[in-house]
């Protein structure tokens, strides 16, 4: 699978060393950085309700769920 | 494939490590380097030893994960592979004719840090680097290996990391509308990752 552009309809929750990133893709930085991943994810709604798909990853990277946005 | 670009991969082939693996295969491939391991084919034909044997020969570089050899219960064998064919390619480094294979880089890595020392007391010299069992982690470790053998302009280990989720979620995505569930995304094959990985 070659690299693609980066789908800005998509906000990710990634493991950092410090907590759960909440980042959007295509963007530069992680919007937050949460201790928690309960957090993040809670956060992560707001997004998903103005039209990005939420992907919450585990702590591997692989895909634990993915919410459409609404 | 060129001889300068490759990295033979010894680390254990089980469903816990996966992770681990495939974070790997993809940093390596991020870095500018082709990574080279046992099950990029599959034919049950070939001696195995005799394909390990070609890849060890291939590579400038190889990267030992020796996180598992130890047993974790009683009355299990531990294993002894990765110590096997680290030993290989450091005979190769060290025995085989030819300039290029004195080149070789190794790195080793381990869970725990020391642990590789408490069996294998002949690598007391070595500096281990140690991920923790964590992917990101190792990220972090591989990444600063090359560095510090000189290879410069590669991506930090945060946008390594990053992609590396973007990634996934595309190979998920694709897959899904393939018609794929997660079961099957998560037991794909190490030859067809490494044939998704950009």
């Amino acid at each position: 699978m070659k690299s693609k552009s980066s789908n800005t309809n998509r906000t990710h929750i990634v493991k950092r060393d410090s907590g759960w990133a909440l980042k959007k893709e295509g963007s530069q930085r992680a919007s937050k950085v949460f201790s928690t991943k309960e957090a993040a994810i809670k956060n992560g709604q707001v997004l998903k309700n103005s039209g990005s798909d939420l992907i919450i990853h585990r702590k591997d990277g692989s895909i634990q769920t993915w919410e459409k946005s609404k | 494939m060129s001889f300068n670009k490759n990295v033979f991969i010894n680390c254990p082939f089980d469903d816990k490590y996966l992770p681990l693996l495939k974070v790997l295969l993809y940093t390596i491939k991020q870095i500018g380097y082709t990574p080279r391991i046992a099950l990029e084919r599959n034919d049950s034909g070939e001696v195995r030893l005799n394909k390990i044997k070609e890849l060890i020969e291939e590579s400038l570089f190889g990267i030992h994960d020796l996180s598992r050899s130890k047993s974790l219960q009683a009355g299990e064998y531990f294993r002894l592979n990765m110590p096997f064919e680290l030993g290989l390619d450091l005979g190769c480094r060290d025995y085989k004719n030819g300039d290029e294979n004195r080149q070789k880089k190794i790195l080793i890595l381990e869970e725990e840090k020391y642990s590789t020392q408490k069996s294998l007391s002949d690598l007391s010299f070595a500096d281990c680097k140690c991920h923790k069992g964590d992917s990101e982690e190792l990220v972090y470790e591989v990444r600063t290996w090359f560095v510090e053998n000189g290879i410069k302009k590669i991506p930090s280990t945060s946008s390594i990391w990053d992609s590396y989720n973007i990634f996934l979620a595309n190979i998920y995505q694709k897959k899904i509308s393939e018609g794929y569930r997660q079961k099957d995304i998560d037991r794909m094959s190490i030859a067809e990752f490494i044939s998704y990985l950009p």
